[in-house]
């Protein structure tokens, strides 16, 4: 049975640099005869993609679909370079999936659910049991490992998850909404094996969730749905790096002169109220400019920030619409 | 991820033929079914009546073993071995296949969908169509083990020891073993594959596929006596697998009867004729598509809901 060789999951991810982990191509995508993603066009290339939206957004049909479990009506959807559709089996054998939804096979411990998991992936029997007991300590789930899946806490049932997704060295895992029922202390264990995947650099990772924290600390790349539609597509840390001139405010005296002296110096400026002013700053102009203005106008700067954009920003601009409104039209990153 | 280091180290060793992979499954089902107690019991019982049958042919031709009995002629105390014989060694063990499949299949398929278990089958390299026979293959084997193989076993012992070109002559009853019970096998699989996909409650499944042998049969018994006909009797399952078996043996012509019709008080005799073979074969046909049909709208990783 033993007829072929698994490239190393090391070698596949060196020699997939050069083409996106993801690239959709115009997917669309209606389920029930209601379209559910529209026209999508984004190429990710992070090695952990953070997937936000609201409830409802597409992300989960996104990953189903780039699973093969939904056809898409038009477009494309490619991973590493090859078409989800026509390259559907053996790209299956590259990937590792936790599903949002509750999910284990009843009758049989966790230890034997990973077995038959593992061999389904194309693991030897001996292997698939190896491995079987080394994801599940490496999940804090060893002690447990003979248990019936059944009686698993919510928790314990999340850990197996993951075991079941990464025991097989997929290359690309797709983790949806991996935190769901995580007590506190459970959801910082389950966010420190992501990272410890992700800092491995043997696997890519896409992380679909609507909490804006776990991605935050996982992810370097976002992609944000809303309505079906791309908001957002952009990497956090190219983000937070092109934003170090933008400057938060706090000053005491005449708001209104103060910031006219600004605009013509070039700066851009929004007034969240009477005493902040978010200002971006072009490349040649200083903070002492800000403060020799200050004097001349006898205002004081009480407080200076340098404000990176947080994906909270980043999120909630998104959201308010003020962005990628009109079609799939991907922005990439905040203006 | 070595149990010390607990780190994630990805695997890099080899892997199985991706052909193979629906065996996986097939033996992991196998391995849960045999763990009940009830279905080796079954499984036992399903041998008895081949034992007998057995002992039965290897009497009438062991003159020692007939003496041992004080019987003086084989022919006057013993059933003949010919198509009758392996005709009802057929319904007997098909009646017991469908208590196997009644215990088997249900809990195979409607576990994995009630608890969103196919998602993570199939997001692996495997299909939906590998899921189905990766599961139906255990069942068809102990169906094997029920029908087909002790019927082949059989044939082979009476042809072995009736010699003299026995087996040449009865080829048409081979056929009727294993065609009649592979059309059986698939009948009762796909029924219980496609009733515990779309109930997704082994016991409700149960109960569902005791109901499609039953339910119908009886409303066609009260077709038949209503408009004096034997048409209903293709709602009938047994019926329609003995009349194909029949076919295969060589064994059925559609006779004709006389049924007794009351109208304004008056009894009138009516000539009614059997159901024609092609009807029964037409009837299996639909019904197999239609577990077909049912099995590939519910074995799905995730249902879409229309609306």
């Amino acid at each position: 049975m033993m007829t072929m060789t698994a490239s190393s999951a090391d070698a596949g991810a060196k020699s997939q640099t050069s083409v996106p982990v993801i690239a959709l191509e115009g997917l669309g995508v209606a389920l029930g005869g209601r379209p559910i993603l529209k026209n999508l066009r984004a190429e990710l290339r992070g090695r952990s993609i953070g997937l936000l939206g609201p409830n409802g957004a597409g992300k989960t049909t996104l990953i189903h679909t780039l699973l093969g479990f939904h056809p898409p009506n038009h477009g494309t959807a490619r991973i590493f370079g090859r078409d989800v559709r026509q390259d559907g089996k053996a790209l299956r054998a590259t990937i590792g999936y936790m599903p949002e939804r509750d999910a284990f096979i009843a009758g049989m411990s966790c230890v034997h659910f990973l077995c038959q998991m593992g061999e389904l992936s194309g693991l030897p029997a001996e292997a698939a049991l190896e491995r079987a007991h080394e994801a599940l300590f490496y999940v804090g789930l060893g002690e447990a490992r003979y248990r019936p899946l059944e009686s698993y806490s919510l928790g314990m049932k999340q850990m197996a998850k993951l075991a079941q997704a990464i025991q097989h060295g997929p290359q690309l895992i797709f983790l949806d909404e991996p935190t769901n029922g995580l007590d506190p202390a459970a959801r910082v264990r389950m966010i420190e094996l992501i990272r410890d995947i992700r800092d491995s650099g043997r696997a890519h990772l896409v992380l679909s969730s609507h909490l804006l924290r776990d991605v935050e600390e996982c992810c370097d790349e976002i992609l944000i749905l809303k309505e079906g539609r791309i908001a957002v597509s952009c990497n956090i840390e190219e983000e937070r790096r092109a934003n170090q001139k933008f400057l938060l405010l706090e000053i005491l005296g005449e708001q209104a002169p103060f910031v006219e002296r600004l605009t013509a110096l070039g700066c851009e400026c929004a007034l969240p109220n009477a005493r902040r002013i978010r200002a971006v700053l072009p490349a040649a102009v200083e903070i002492r400019d800000l403060y020799r203005i200050a004097a001349a106008q006898g205002v004081q700067i009480r407080r200076l920030d340098y404000k990176k954009d947080s994906l909270e920003d980043i999120f909630l601009q998104a959201m308010e619409g003020a962005r990628a409104e009109g079609g799939g039209e991907v922005v990439h990153g905040p203006q | 991820m070595g149990l010390n280091e607990r780190r994630y180290v990805p695997y890099a060793g080899p892997t199985t033929a991706t052909w193979s992979r629906f065996l996986v499954l097939s033996r992991y089902a196998l391995r849960d079914v045999l763990r009940e107690r009830l279905v080796v019991l079954l499984l036992v019982v399903s041998g008895i009546y081949p034992l007998g049958a057995a002992l039965l042919i290897y009497a009438r031709y062991n003159l020692g073993f007939l003496a041992l009995l004080n019987i003086q002629s084989a022919d006057r105390f013993l059933p003949p071995i010919g198509v009758s014989f392996f005709e009802v060694l057929l319904v007997v063990q098909g009646v017991l296949a469908f208590f196997l499949t009644l215990f088997i299949a249900p809990p195979m398929i409607a576990r994995d969908l009630a608890n969103n278990g196919l998602a993570l089958y199939l997001c692996r390299p495997l299909s939906r169509f590998e899921y189905v026979i990766g599961k139906m293959t255990a069942l068809l084997w102990l169906l094997t083990c029920t029908t087909w193989l002790p019927g082949l076993l059989l044939w082979s012992l009476q042809a072995g020891m009736a010699g003299g070109g026995w087996g040449a002559d009865h080829l048409r009853i081979l056929l009727g073993i294993v065609v009649g019970s592979w059309l059986w096998m698939m009948v009762l699989a796909l029924l219980a594959f496609a009733i515990s996909a779309w109930v997704r409650w082994k016991l409700a499944a149960k109960a569902a596929l005791l109901g499609v042998f039953f339910i119908p049969s009886i409303f066609g018994n009260v077709i038949d006596a209503r408009f004096a006909t034997h048409w209903g009797r293709l709602l009938n399952l047994l019926e329609l697998m003995r009349v194909t078996c029949g076919g295969l043996f060589g064994n059925y012509t559609a006779g004709e009867s006389v049924v007794a019709v009351y109208s304004n008080g008056q009894a009138i005799d009516v000539v009614v004729r059997d159901i024609p073979q092609w009807s029964a074969w037409a009837v299996l046909a639909v019904l197999c598509a239609t577990c077909v049909l049912m099995l590939s709208r519910k074995v799905r990783a995730y249902e879409a809901v229309r609306g």
